[in-house]
């Protein structure tokens, strides 16, 4: 089926359908869903994707927005999403709002519409303008200090959710949200995370991705940061299936920071797409962006990092890393850093590296008398120290040591 | 024999390094190697702890009745193998205890006993890096990571200590020592010595070989020995270089 009859079929079945707004903005997305191999040679969006990703029948059940409401003392929410949509929560902070996204709210409606303007190029991300079916809304009051844990999974085979949530984190709010997106049947998620980070609020957003095989997952955000405010996300991909995870950081305000970090396994035939890009619109900010992966197999993974900086930017400092070990002949990672620069006093780098384990220090370890599975091991755990040191959540690091020697073990390293 | 190297011949990118070298070793005994620099002494160390890079041309090396260059790099270091290394590398993320932990308990494992007890390891180790003025703070750290030039020397010494090796190399452990590093450091080789194990000691300077006495010196150019002698070869070497040679 085309995305055209898709959409003529399943339209009643997308949130916001009734709106004029959204049905102007999905004609107009129509008519750039064509998919002739000049338009896809063309599109960047589509250059490092696993092309079975698109070849997907779209099926999604509607539910009520029946959620369920528990109160706790800790100082915390735990909300379950299931198939797009918050299904509980528990917590005990007014100040926090938490609510699916029903499709009949005008000014989350205008927000959704406001954000699409900065990805227009983007296939996916149009994808999911288009079908958009399921989404919610986080509001952390101002000065609030809250942890949030998010669990996101799907609960039928073959659905297809187009999932958009808006996360504001008001003035001097600190927060720290550990999201895991864990698909066990054969899905195909598209989620798109906006995050308002407004005046000094500090925030912290780690992501645990682990689908099984057949689940592909297409996670993007896109967060626009204010004045002094700190967006820090790390990104852990221990998925089996396809996984993209675009990323973007807006600084627009002065003082702003952002780091946008991410680890990923490959195997298998896997497709792994990463994108960061950080736009420096204001003077006097920071921002790191580093993605370092391990791969094996015939696993495919590409990582495009941008920094942008706009020519009032002065004092910009943007730093960009890209690291890859590859323990197969036939595994493959392409990088590509872009730096972007309009202002004459900044200072940005970028590095690469990829290759094989460093030969040095596997003859190091194995001097001491650590077989070579032994010290791969540890050396793989030392390639990500760096990323994994800077964070400061032991429950995090715990999955991280847990999950990653599954991985080690069950890829004979 | 201990160690015997007879008619060793070596190369790494196609450039013969080692030519029909030639030592051996009783058990207990200490051999220094001098010689000038890329004459083949530091290719000799990583070819006798298995490097993998280097291509053997010809001969062989006995070492304990075994064929070394059959074993892998990790077997040689369970069969009592050490080197020192001459520029320590750092692992980031890799915590000294643990790991040196895993190294004894490998060597262990080969040799059918059963793995160290966790809390007399760690007291024993927290006792051997005392001898060698190693605060017990950096025992938390990662392998050589933020080390200076001598708290690399001074843990190379302390993993030597732990794994108990039969043949110890030590790779220009004496260069960038202070004074008071240096007599740590031979302190505790001294320590070590006895008449089970043997050391290869690879040095550019005299004075080492005053701390720690070897049976023999030998003169290394063009990736053999020209001369054996004993320590006043060294002295001999000290005062007029290699031009005799």
């Amino acid at each position: 089926m085309t995305i055209q009859e898709t959409y003529d079929q399943k339209k009643n079945n997308f949130l916001f359908n009734d709106s004029i707004k959204f049905s102007t903005l999905r004609d107009d997305l129509l008519k750039n869903f064509d998919l002739s191999p000049k338009i896809k040679k063309n599109n960047e969006s589509l250059n490092h994707l696993d092309p079975h990703v698109l070849d997907f029948s779209y099926k999604y059940h509607d539910k009520l927005d029946n959620i369920s409401f528990k109160h706790h003392d800790k100082n915390e929410c735990n909300i379950d999403v299931v198939d797009g949509k918050i299904s509980s929560i528990i917590k005990n902070n007014s100040n926090v709002k938490i609510e699916n996204i029903d499709g009949r709210n005008n000014s989350i409606e205008d927000k959704l519409l406001d954000y699409q303007k900065y990805f227009h190029n983007d296939y996916i991300l149009n994808l999911n303008s288009l079908m958009l079916n399921s989404g919610y809304l986080i509001d952390i009051g101002k000065g609030q200090k809250v942890n949030i844990f998010i669990s996101n999974s799907v609960s039928e085979k073959e659905l297809t959710i187009f999932q958009k949530n808006l996360i504001t984190c008001s003035k001097d709010s600190k927060v720290i949200i550990i999201e895991e997106c864990i698909a066990k049947k054969q899905s195909n998620k598209n989620i798109v995370n906006y995050f308002d980070i407004e005046e000094n609020a500090n925030v912290v957003h780690l992501i645990f991705q682990h689908n099984k095989e057949n689940a592909n997952l297409q996670s993007s955000s896109y967060a626009n940061c204010k004045n002094n405010s700190k967006y820090k996300q790390l990104i852990l991909n221990i998925s089996e299936g396809s996984v993209r995870n675009h990323h973007y950081a807006n600084l627009i305000g002065e003082g702003a920071s952002t780091e946008l970090d991410g680890i990923f396994f490959g195997s298998k035939n896997q497709f792994i797409d990463n994108k960061t890009q950080v736009n420096h619109n204001y003077p006097n900010c920071i921002s790191t962006q580093r993605y370092k992966g391990v791969l094996t197999d015939q696993a495919k993974a590409s990582y495009l990092s941008k920094t942008y900086v706009n020519k009032i930017a002065q004092k910009t400092k943007a730093y960009q890393l890209s690291k890859g070990i590859l323990l197969s002949e036939d595994s493959h990672f392409h990088s590509k850093p872009e730096l972007r620069i309009f202002a004459d006093d900044v200072k940005c780098s970028h590095g690469s590296t990829i290759g094989p384990v460093n030969k040095d220090l596997l003859f190091y370890l194995r001097s001491r008398g650590l077989d070579k599975k032994q010290s791969t091991s540890l050396l793989i755990k030392s390639f990500f120290h760096d990323i994994i040191s800077d964070i400061n959540n032991k429950s995090f690091i715990d999955k991280f040591n847990y999950y990653s020697n599954l991985w080690l073990n069950e890829n004979n390293i | 024999m201990f160690l015997s190297i007879k008619n060793l011949s070596v190369s790494i990118d196609n450039k013969r390094i080692l030519n029909n070298f030639s030592l051996e070793m009783n058990e207990g005994e200490v051999h220094a190697i001098m010689g000038p620099n890329g004459c083949g002494k530091s290719t000799l160390s990583n070819v006798l702890a298995g490097k993998e890079e280097y291509e053997i041309l010809e001969g062989e090396i006995i070492f304990k009745d075994q064929n070394l260059l059959a074993l892998n790099i990790e077997e040689r270091s369970q069969l009592g193998i050490f080197l020192a290394f001459q520029y320590p590398i750092e692992i980031p993320g890799v915590n000294i205890t643990p790991f040196l932990k895993a190294s004894l308990n490998a060597k262990l494992k080969k040799q059918g006993m059963p793995e160290v007890d966790p809390l007399s390891f760690a007291k024993e180790l927290k006792k051997i890096a005392s001898n060698l003025g190693i605060k017990s703070e950096m025992l938390s750290r990662s392998v050589n990571e933020g080390f200076s030039g001598g708290e690399k020397k001074r843990y190379e010494i302390l993993q030597m200590t732990i794994l108990n090796p039969s043949l110890a190399i030590l790779d220009e452990t004496d260069s960038g020592l202070d004074i008071d590093a240096f007599k740590t450091v031979t302190q505790g080789i001294n320590k070590i010595k006895n008449d089970k194990n043997s050391f290869l000691i690879i040095t550019h300077y005299e004075k080492f070989l005053n701390y720690i006495i070897p049976n023999y010196v030998h003169v290394m150019k063009d990736g053999r020995v020209i001369k054996s002698g004993n320590k006043s070869l060294a002295k001999e070497i000290e005062e007029h270089g290699y031009k005799n040679f």
